[in-house]
């Protein structure tokens, strides 16, 4: 349906996010880009989810009317 | 109605949505309420610095999934109801209040099975951490039933739903911290 | 009949709450085989059930809590002085409701600074044991804290901002009520202390002490994160209130300096208050369940406290004066009768002390054992946060110069406020700067240095404030000739007894201890003496506030002539603030400019009910 789509884009992608987070940590033996690695992913994921879940930019543009 | 052009200012006290207002009040308490968060993160690395015990990686894996499923389906049950789409609204609706309570019933497990001791000083930040954010969970469930029970009874529709959108940013935001707490507890030391 | 009813039902569902809370806790700690009853766990979960039966009793249940279930709300109404002992959702109600609860507080601690001045006027224990001291300083302190946090901010502020910036009400009114009444429980638990052992820690609480004292630890924990909650949540609504809710026409470049001030506090509050939060939390978890954050046994670490609860107590000292500041500056541009001078510069001032306060909390701890490479960019940045103050002190001052003083009781608070933040601004350099900071740390030079700011810097704006809006908040003017003995009383007791303390800091008396080497007996008495004329200045005032209240004659709408938007409308203003709703035009302190307009406000009605007392 149409007007989930935007949803489902995000859950794809925060799927993936979390696989590969999980994988680079227990691949990446180097404990400083390990750090700075998880904190990029969690960065993304955390500005996805306020993005278009919480819709974030609502908070500038006002309420639309969907 | 066309005033004369001689008429004093008509004005009206600024009036701003109100849905607009509680959003970004709403905002603001996720700002302070991200410091309270931070704060216990930053003596997570303060005290142990990347250091943790033994931790069971597949539950954490496992539970991680299960919350950003519940934000799916969060957003799939705000979408509805701005679209009138009661039906799913209420699935939504349902099946966020049954992934959060899988996610807390995780928590429990790890709890119980945990191989050190709060007494410790890693066991003190992975209790604390995991509990803080565990009590925004069961508020946020609380929150939501109270949100499935109106919308059960007929309230909300796509003009008047701001207490399922108002439910749903808080249960994202419980989401976001846990996107932190996850690598932080369990993944920056290596798996 | 209706307070008693609304503050009886609050009372008797708190107390419900409390046994309910304290009755689950025991069974689930039967069910999983522990005694039923743990003093830690046990209070802090009643408490939590009792603070929520609390605030559902005293109206919160009909106002709000209704409509999460879907029912229809209602409001009690109540007549006259009653309304000031509902859940009532007006922000002048909620005002003066903060404004009197916390000038009762600030007497109540005042006289527990006049026991321990007492105690003090001697070398050896007198008639306090050490423990007793203890209790007496840590509650003198916490209260005073209290008061310093919230008496202008929740008092002056919730009455005065909406007014100022031409708004019915604040952005969220249920909860500035909420907001209100989540103060008295604190006050009962920090009262209570004394009952449990006393505050041994003072009001900051250090571990490992903390941890390990009597339960009144506990209360004092509950409170204080309980009270962080209001500031967190007053703060919140101040923001959305002067982002959305002002009139037409008031801009930012034309708002009152003290609503910027309030803006400035508000964005504090919100961000810094949860760091004692989290510290007094993290005491909670090791007291409760043995948790190890601080015990260094266990891999903790009393460092970490030490900086989270700086992270907000130093910023916390700009939620207290910021809007001492903005007060300040309001009363001098309004009684200089001049444009204030440099608005752009103090906006940045303000805006400056925003953004460094959260950067120099560590210059509490240089004598703590912290890494020693954190010592200088403490100190740079704590030097670097006196430029933008000195921003604001040159707007007061360049308003002032060539002014046409008026010299009423708040232009001389106002002005004391400038003298006394110079000398504790002063002060506070040899604090910032490690060398001499390591000698005074702790010392009675640091009680004159925080007494100087804060005292003199926001209490004595309170006061002013309180001057001020004493005509709008009652309708009735105060005595102008006791306002002024009160005045000069304050100010010389005041700066007499901090001042002096400077000296015995010098010489190394130690702070927070009852007893002192003999040699200081001679400065001690004569700051006791001093101490105790502060004291009994604030009757001057309690009389005349009592009095003029009752008695006093009907002030004008407009008693002091001054341009801003809360002057324009009757004295008390009615419920809706305006008559219809103001439109902006100008800047507010235009004084002696030709043609200059601030607002366009339709002619206030005369009379009007008065906010307390009379009707």
């Amino acid at each position: 349906m149409s007007i989930f789509k935007v949803g489902w884009f995000v859950a794809v992608a925060l799927a993936v996010l979390t696989v590969v987070e999980y994988i680079f940590a227990a691949e990446m033996a180097d404990a400083t880009a390990r750090f700075l690695g998880l904190t990029l992913s969690a960065g993304t994921k955390a500005g996805l989810i306020m993005w278009f879940f919480m819709h974030l930019p609502r908070v500038w543009r006002g309420e639309e009317v969907h | 109605m066309a005033a004369t052009a001689t008429s004093l200012p008509i004005a009206e006290h600024a009036h701003p949505d109100p849905v607009h207002l509680k959003r970004v009040g709403l905002w603001l308490f996720f700002f302070s309420e991200s410091i309270l968060f931070g704060l216990f993160l930053s003596a997570r690395f303060f005290l142990e610095g990347i250091e943790a015990e033994h931790l069971d990686q597949a539950l954490g894996l496992g539970i991680t999934i299960v919350l950003l499923l519940s934000s799916v389906t969060a957003y799939t049950a705000e979408t509805a109801i701005e679209h009138d789409r009661r039906g799913i609204a209420i699935w939504g609706l349902i099946g966020t209040i049954l992934l959060g309570l899988v996610f807390a019933a995780g928590v429990g497990v790890e709890w119980s099975t945990a191989e050190f001791s709060r007494h410790e000083a890693f066991g003190t930040v992975f209790f604390s951490m995991t509990g803080l954010h565990a009590s925004h969970v069961v508020s946020g469930i609380v929150l939501l039933v109270l949100a499935l029970i109106q919308l059960l009874r007929g309230r909300f529709n796509s003009k008047d739903h701001w207490p399922i959108s108002g439910v749903v940013m808080y249960w994202h935001f419980v989401d976001v911290v846990w996107v932190f707490y996850y690598p932080a507890l369990y993944l920056v030391q290596g798996v | 009949m209706y307070a008693l009813i609304s503050i009886a039902s609050g009372v008797a569902s708190g107390l419900i709450g409390f046994y309910v809370g304290v009755g689950l806790t025991a069974l689930v700690r039967v069910a999983f085989g522990h005694s039923p009853w743990d003093a830690q766990i046990s209070i802090t979960v009643g408490y939590i059930f009792g603070l929520v039966g609390w605030l559902m009793g005293i109206g919160m249940w009909g106002a709000w809590g209704r409509e999460w279930f879907g029912l229809p709300t209602y409001a009690r109404k109540a007549p006259g002085w009653q309304r000031y002992f509902v859940f009532n959702s007006d922000h002048k109600v909620i005002g003066i409701q903060y404004l009197v609860t916390f000038v009762v507080v600030f007497l109540l601690a005042g006289l527990l600074a006049m026991v321990m001045r007492a105690e003090l006027a001697q070398a050896g224990n007198q008639f306090l044991s050490n423990d007793q001291y203890n209790a007496v300083m840590g509650l003198h302190g916490i209260l005073m804290i209290a008061v310093a946090v919230a008496a202008v901010i929740g008092g002056i502020g919730n009455y005065a901002v909406p007014l100022m910036i031409g708004a019915q009400d604040m952005a969220f009114p249920r909860l500035n009520a909420l907001t209100y009444w989540l103060n008295p429980p604190v006050a009962l638990l920090l009262l209570l202390t004394p009952a449990l052992g006393g505050l041994e820690t003072g009001w900051t609480a250090y571990p490992p002490l903390s941890v390990l004292t009597e339960n009144a630890q506990l209360l004092f924990n509950l409170a204080i994160i309980t009270f962080g909650l209001t500031s967190i949540l007053g703060g919140l609504n101040f923001i959305a209130t002067i982002i959305f809710l002002r009139a037409p026409g008031m801009t930012w470049g034309r708002l009152p300096i003290f609503v910027w001030s309030m803006f400035v506090a508000s964005w504090l509050a919100l961000l810094f208050t949860q760091g004692f939060a989290a510290a007094l939390l993290m005491v909670l978890l090791d007291r409760a369940f043995g948790m190890s954050f601080f015990n260094a046994e266990a891999g903790g670490d009393p460092l970490l406290y030490q900086h989270v609860f700086w992270f907000y107590s130093h910023p916390a000292v700009y939620i207290m004066v910021v809007p001492g500041f903005g007060l300040a500056l309001e009363l001098i541009t309004h009684f200089s009768r001049k444009p204030l001078f440099a608005y752009k510069y103090a906006v940045g001032g303000l805006l400056g002390i925003l953004g460094l306060s959260g950067l120099v909390w560590a210059h509490h701890m240089f004598t703590s054992g912290m890494p020693n490479y954190l010592h200088g960019p403490f100190l740079a940045l704590t030097e670097a946060i006196s430029i933008p103050t000195g921003l604001i002190f040159l707007s007061a001052l360049g308003t002032l110069f060539m002014g046409r003083l008026w010299l009423k009781t708040p232009m001389l608070f106002a002005m004391a406020v400038i003298f006394n933040f110079a000398l504790g601004g002063v002060t506070g350099i040899f604090l910032a700067d490690v060398p001499t900071d390591i000698h005074l740390h702790d010392t009675y030079f640091v009680v004159a240095h925080f007494h100087y700011t804060i005292v003199g810097g926001e209490i004595f704006a309170l006061f002013g404030a309180i001057y001020y809006y004493f005509p709008k908040m009652t309708g009735r003017m105060y005595n102008e000739t006791l306002g002024k003995l009160h005045f000069w009383w304050m100010f010389l007791g005041f700066n007499v007894t901090f001042f002096l303390m400077h000296w015995p800091g010098i010489l190394g008396m130690n702070r927070r201890i009852a007893d002192y080497p003999s040699s200081l007996e001679g400065v001690n008495l004569i700051i006791s003496i001093a101490a105790f004329a502060l004291g009994a200045s604030f009757l001057v005032f309690v009389y005349n506030m009592v009095v003029s209240w009752v008695r006093g004659p009907v002030a004008e709408a407009n008693p002091w002539r001054a341009r801003t938007l809360e002057w324009q409308t009757s004295s008390p203003p009615p419920i809706e603030n305006f008559p219809a709703p103001p439109v902006v035009r100008g800047h507010p302190y235009e004084y002696g400019v030709p043609g200059a307009v601030h607002a366009i406000v339709p002619t206030p009605m005369p009379g009007g009910a008065p906010a307390g007392g009379a009707k």
